[in-house]
């Protein structure tokens, strides 16, 4: 770089196979005369120089990948994170779009091009273990990348495109097989799991050797600006000095950046991330509604005598310091179905020791069982007529899904369940039946994780999660890139219950919530969204002496929590 | 060095018409594939080719080499596999439909157990598209079966002076942390050592007749080696003075990035004890190490195809730029 005339030093090392040629053109020709039908020999010829240009990799300004894609077309966000990643990030970057814009496309086509241009041949995919087989399938059949999953200690070897689980990967004898290879490109997806570099898992991620390397997160700092330098030291270590340096230069508080505008700089140069709200994509509009109900009068004796024993309970428990837990959760079940909240009470009963509180409780139990019809569930099946479309029907409890099943079926709806217990490929059969022969999905919160329903378009409430986080994600598996029609989403609201207000709460807010929560995905782990705000509620709900005291102090709280949302949002790293 | 085309240089300048773009062009391209590898044409209509393949092309085409090792050990008969390509969305769905309303039929002929009709699988086609499997089996075959040419130009008006060349293609990477491809196509004369660029686009629509090489060389002053030689020495030259600014850039980056580092590195070193120290430091070559390999810049020269023609002497009279020696 110095001189002007040492040009020798300054050329690239130059590869040749000359020689190759020379030997292989030489056995070419002396072999001639035995080739007896040599007609089709500069058809060949041609041909061969057709396929050769065909593959050319010209400039950089173009994805070669785009024209070798087949069945869809990526965003117009989705194509120029790739370009940046390739051209200027040179192929080590944090994706970290929101959820649902499509982190796996990028990725997908930053390996193509890589693949197609000669520098990637060995690629490693960590992914969580229940997506393995779901990326496994995307890259084969949307890029048509030849990956496999990892199966076992030989598959390391055997394949050069892997997609495997990070959990197994750091294990024995696994991790010493990903460690001995030299990988061209290594993806973590979920990289968020890697924010403590005393973990095993950043650990891993720190001595897998790579070239290029590419970490999708959705939320690249939950709860701490340093969880962001963890992750760019992974990339590019000393981007943003060592630790003690970057907390110098750039940290204010856990959440707010001193700088925000020089982090904000020397952050783009190693993360990209696309936001809704920046119009990168648009969605169709969902259309949310509550479906009133009325209890019948069993039902609503049966909501009223649990509410009189929560409440008693509950100032006894929360005066006595005990654990008011399993009362939240009977208050969440009694809103679900009467079901349902016959096994937290039957469970309640087998440890208690107080008897006239087992007491109460069996009464109860048997005014639960003598309840054969459930409103609700009637309002669904009625709501499924109408509907006579693809549906997901939510609750938060495996016994109401259990009798939502049995119920719906002795009706002849066809219909299966869904659910976080479910092997990966139980996962995707359930999806696969929903997709092309039965008309209901019904899934618990805890299977809602990972699977993309885009080709349904209502989605049915049952019960509600108490916070606007969790209903949140249940729209977003409809609700989500792909969709190409209006979504509607039907939130059963029981009258006179707590459930009705929550509905409210949601419904009304969650607008606001969505506006402000454009970072939804960045929030999930906020403790304020988590366990807290169920708890908040419910203290609500227990010590409140009238129906509108209740609807006024959850309004109040619903706009406590937004404000708080909207202070960060000022001084936030991401926002401005 | 003569050029048939303006300038053929290194900078990045994208061919005006790649190759294999449009359905067309496929279904031309796989067409002409396979009569000339001998496979048997069955059906062909709009968008659509149906052939049986021959045993050699079979084992190009289909990736299933335990397969043929059994044949070969079992010395069983085996049914020709045949191809059935579509090359529009429109094409495909159409002759799935025939073929499974074909089959259906047959089975049907021929009577079906009620567990048979459920399991009942139709032959499909498959959609011939760039980056297909069946597309890139077939570019894995052209690489072994049309690398070399040993052609002259089909004349039947005798007396001709015919000059023999020796035509290369090259496909050039420019490396760094991308890759850029350019292609060229180099032709000497083997008689006094004129070279051409841009050879190809010259000859690539004429038509040739498969000629003798002993017949090429014999007036050619010229060796296959040497011409060889010649040919990579003029590339070499070129590519020494084109734009290297890109590699520039790409060592900058790299120094850059080897410097942080560094830095990064030698910033813990102190708070850690020198068992630490070790680890931390053979971190720090792997790292290092990793970014050369990645960011270094370098070129490769992958000669892709060669071929040992004969052509007329006046055809080389090219337009605008007389041919001169150098």
């Amino acid at each position: 770089m110095e001189s002007g005339w040492n040009v020798a030093v300054r050329t690239p090392p130059i590869q040749d196979d000359r020689e190759q040629l020379e030997h292989n053109l030489a056995e070419f020709l002396s072999h001639l005369h035995e080739t007896d039908n040599r007609s089709t020999e500069w058809i060949l010829f041609q041909l061969q120089a057709d396929a050769v240009r065909a593959r050319l990799a010209e400039g950089f300004d173009q994805l070669l990948a785009l024209e070798h894609l087949q069945g869809f077309t990526p965003l117009p966000h989705q194509v120029e994170t790739a370009h940046r990643v390739l051209r200027d990030l040179r192929g080590r970057a944090i994706l970290a779009d929101e959820v649902g814009l499509g982190k796996t496309i990028e990725a997908g086509l930053i390996l193509k091009e890589y693949l197609l241009r000669g520098l990637v041949r060995k690629a490693l995919i960590l992914v969580p273990a229940s997506l393995v087989l779901q990326w496994t399938r995307e890259l084969n059949e949307k890029f048509r990348i030849p990956c496999f999953a990892q199966r076992n200690e030989w598959t390391w070897s055997e394949h050069d495109i892997i997609v495997a689980s990070l959990d197994t990967a750091k294990r024995e004898p696994h991790r010493t097989a990903v460690l001995g290879q030299a990988w061209d490109l290594v993806i973590v997806d979920e990289a968020h799991k890697l924010k403590n570099p005393r973990t095993r898992n950043w650990q891993i991620v720190n001595q897998i050797p790579n070239k290029f390397l590419l970490l999708l997160t959705a939320t690249p700092m939950q709860n701490d600006l340093r969880e962001l330098h963890t992750l760019i030291t992974l990339l590019r270590p000393g981007h943003l000095g060592n630790s003690r340096e970057f907390a110098r230069s750039f940290v204010e508080s856990r959440r707010t950046a001193k700088r925000p505008e020089t982090l904000r700089e020397q952050v783009s140069n190693v993360l990209i991330r696309n936001r809704r709200r920046d119009g990168s994509t648009s969605l169709p509009p969902r259309h949310v509604r509550s479906v009133p109900l009325t209890l019948s009068p069993p039902e609503r004796a049966l909501y009223d005598a649990v509410q009189t024993f929560l409440r008693t309970e509950y100032r006894a428990r929360s005066e006595g310091r005990a654990s008011v837990l399993p009362l939240i959760t009977l208050q969440r079940e009694i809103c679900s179905s009467p079901y349902a909240a016959m096994i937290t009470m039957e469970r309640m009963i087998k440890r208690s020791k107080d008897d006239s509180l087992r007491k109460t409780l069996q009464k109860l139990t048997r005014m639960a069982e003598s309840i054969h019809t459930y409103t609700k569930v009637e309002t669904v099946l009625q709501m499924l007529k109408e509907i006579d479309d693809k549906c997901v029907v939510f609750t938060e409890y495996r016994a109401t899904q259990d009798f939502l099943l049995y119920m719906l079926k002795r009706h002849g709806i066809s219909v299966v369940p869904f659910r976080g217990g479910f092997g990966r490929g139980k996962k995707d059969w359930m999806k696969d039946l929903f997709a092309r022969k039965v008309q209901v999905l019904v899934a618990t919160e805890s299977g809602g994780e990972g699977i993309n329903l885009q080709f349904c378009h209502h989605m049915i409430n049952f019960d509600l999660p108490w916070n606007p986080m969790r209903l949140e994600q249940r729209i977003g598996r409809i609700h989500r890139l792909g969709q190409t029609e209006e979504v509607y989403i039907h939130n059963l609201a029981t009258e006179n219950t707590i459930e009705a207000h929550i509905v409210q709460l949601l419904q009304e807010k969650i607008r606001l919530f969505e506006m402000i929560i454009g970072e939804l995905d960045y929030i999930v782990g906020d403790h304020r969204l988590g366990e807290d705000f169920d708890r908040q509620v419910m203290d609500i709900a227990m010590t409140s002496d009238t129906d509108t005291q209740l609807q006024e102090r959850l309004n109040a709280f619903g706009d406590r929590v937004l404000q708080e949302w909207k202070r960060e949002e000022d001084t936030s790293l991401w926002h401005a | 060095m003569a050029r048939l085309k303006p300038s053929l240089v290194l900078s990045p300048r994208p061919m005006a018409n790649p190759p294999l773009r449009t359905p067309k062009e496929r279904f031309q391209f796989c067409d002409t594939y396979l009569q000339a590898v001998g496979a048997r044409e069955l059906r062909r209509s709009d968008a659509y080719l149906e052939y049986e393949l021959p045993i050699d092309v079979d084992k190009e085409l289909t990736d299933r080499p335990y397969f043929w090792l059994w044949v070969e050990q079992t010395g069983h008969q085996v049914e020709p596999t045949v191809l059935r390509l579509a090359f529009s969305e429109q094409a495909a769905q159409r002759e799935n439909e025939r073929l499974r309303r074909e089959a259906w039929t047959t089975a049907e002929a021929r009577g079906m157990s009620e567990v048979e009709r459920m399991f009942f699988r139709p032959p499909v086609c498959e959609l011939i598209t760039l980056g297909s499997f069946r597309l890139d089996k077939i570019f894995d075959s052209l690489a072994k079966r049309g690398r070399f040419a040993c052609v002259a130009y089909d004349t039947s008006t005798h007396g001709d002076h015919m000059v023999s060349w020796l035509m290369v293609n090259i496909m050039v990477s420019f490396q760094a942390a991308l890759t850029q491809q350019v292609y060229r196509s180099l032709a000497i004369r083997l008689d006094h050592g004129e070279v051409v660029d841009g050879f190809y686009d010259f000859v690539r629509r004429l038509p040739m007749q498969p000629a003798e090489p002993e017949q090429l060389l014999q007036r050619s002053r010229i060796s296959v080696s040497d011409a060889l030689l010649r040919l990579d020495n003029t590339l070499h030259h070129e590519i020494l003075h084109s734009d290297l600014s890109w590699a520039e850039e790409a060592r900058h980056n790299l120094q850059q990035e080897l410097e942080q580092i560094d830095l990064y590195y030698e910033s813990l070193l102190p708070d850690l004890d020198a068992e630490e120290r070790n680890l931390v430091q053979a971190e720090r070559d792997r790292k290092r190490q990793e970014v050369r390999q990645r960011s270094e810049p370098r070129i490769v020269i992958a000669y892709q195809q060669a071929a040992l023609m004969g052509l007329p002497e006046r055809m080389i009279h090219l337009p605008g730029t007389p041919s001169h020696k150098r």
